[in-house]
């Protein structure tokens, strides 16, 4: 074996390690996490008006605040209209890209591709739309942290390298799937010799490590929200004091 | 953590069981289902070369009108060297 194909050969074992690591701190992260949430104590009805009465009226609420965001809706509509277009070119390049990760692929996603590749090209402007609202008002700019703009940044560029993988300089989707595959069946094989695919899937790795323990863990805890979450039956059910002396009463009277 | 430990190896089995169903990937006279295979009377036509490029590029050249899909089953039969590697990257079939 000579010199490149040794570096090459450490080089793609370090890729894997790379991403069975972000695959075990995304899971394990996530899972610890969520964890915490599902057991911190919430001993007070807070539900916001008017609240849901039923657990499918939950339901509906929660999947509502989910996909159509209808609080920030009320509350900023520019805002609004970026924030859901951004989500929702993410969902679609998450259904797209299940094709990389499937066998066999579900119909439904090749039927759906010619849709969703769209959204990579969309995928930009509400981007730079919340990088730039950022940096617009003075207001928005001073509740900004790094990680604010760090997390804009990191998806605008995965976004930018699958863009370039796909259009400028294509990767050969046989591999990058045998890639794929090899890692989630435990059976890994060296990735594609392909940089910007190499960029892209880094990027990725650093994106998987990092979502737990960020701000994007909204997507997890949004649905722990205890003003949404809860069911407004605090008046129905009746509440007897458990040493209440007993009361005769006196029927016959 | 034993239970711990009972979940790992239960997932492992699960992905160890769902690997044997995948196959392995298409290539020229390779192993496998997928193989992708072409009648030896067939030469490889100009438009294929450099390979590597062809392999990535054929998309392109077949959605900018260049070459019609249907030239290409003058060698290429369908189930046998287009929708198997198709099927497996998930590309829509060729009719
Ligand atoms: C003249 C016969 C001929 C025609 C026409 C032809 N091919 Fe091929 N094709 C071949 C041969 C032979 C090979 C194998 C090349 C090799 O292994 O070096 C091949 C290989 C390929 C491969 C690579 C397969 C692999 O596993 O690497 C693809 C993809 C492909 N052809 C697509 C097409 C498409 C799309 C068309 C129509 C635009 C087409 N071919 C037209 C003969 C042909
Ligand atoms: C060895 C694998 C392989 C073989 C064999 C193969 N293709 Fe492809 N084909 C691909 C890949 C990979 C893509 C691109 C997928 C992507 O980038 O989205 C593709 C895409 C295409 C597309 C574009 C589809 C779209 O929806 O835009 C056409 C058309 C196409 N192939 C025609 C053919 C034809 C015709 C044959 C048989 C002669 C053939 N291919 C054989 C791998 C293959």
């Amino acid at each position: 074996m000579n010199d490149a194909a040794m570096i090459w050969n450490l080089f793609a074992g370090v890729l894997i390690g790379l991403a069975y690591l972000s695959a075990f701190a995304f899971v394990a992260g996530l899972t610890l996490r969520l964890f915490l949430y599902f057991k911190t104590p919430v001993p007070l009805k807070i539900v916001q008006t008017p609240g849901p009465k039923n657990a499918p009226g939950v339901l509906a609420r929660m999947a509502g605040d989910a996909l159509i965001f209808p609080n920030l809706f009320q509350a900023d509509k520019a805002l609004w209209l970026g924030a859901w277009l951004f989500h929702a070119c993410l969902l679609l390049i998450f259904v797209r890209h299940s094709r990389y990760f499937l066998y066999p692929v579900p119909e439904l996603v090749i039927d759906w591709q010619a849709i969703s590749i769209y959204a990579g090209f969309l995928f930009p402007i509400p981007a730079l739309y919340l990088l730039w609202r950022r940096m617009a008002s003075a207001r928005v700019l001073f509740v900004s942290g790094l990680p604010d703009f760090g997390v804009l940044i990191l998806l605008t560029a995965i976004a930018a390298t699958g863009m370039l993988v796909n259009y400028y300089a294509r990767a050969y989707l046989v591999d990058v799937k045998a890639f794929i595959l090899g890692l989630l069946t435990l059976t890994p094989v060296a990735p594609p010799q392909h940089p910007v695919f190499i960029a892209h899937f880094i990027l990725v790795c650093l994106l998987l490590i990092y979502f737990p323990f960020s701000k994007l863990l909204h997507a997890g805890g949004i649905f722990f929200s205890p003003t949404r979450n809860q069911i407004d039956n605090v008046l129905y059910p009746r509440y007897v004091n458990p040493w209440n002396e007993e009361v005769r009463i006196d029927q016959n009277r | 953590m034993k239970r711990f430990l009972i979940l790992m190896l239960l997932c492992i089995t699960v992905i160890m069981l769902v690997a044997g169903c995948v196959p392995e990937k298409p290539v020229k006279d390779g192993k496998g289902e997928l193989a992708v295979t072409i009648d030896r009377e067939f030469t490889t036509p100009a438009t294929h070369s450099p390979l590597e490029w062809w392999q990535t590029h054929h998309p392109t050249v077949i959605n900018s009108g260049d070459i019609k899909e249907q030239d290409c089953l003058y060698c290429h039969q369908v189930d046998r060297s287009c929708n198997n590697c198709h099927g497996y990257v998930g590309v829509r079939k060729i009719k």
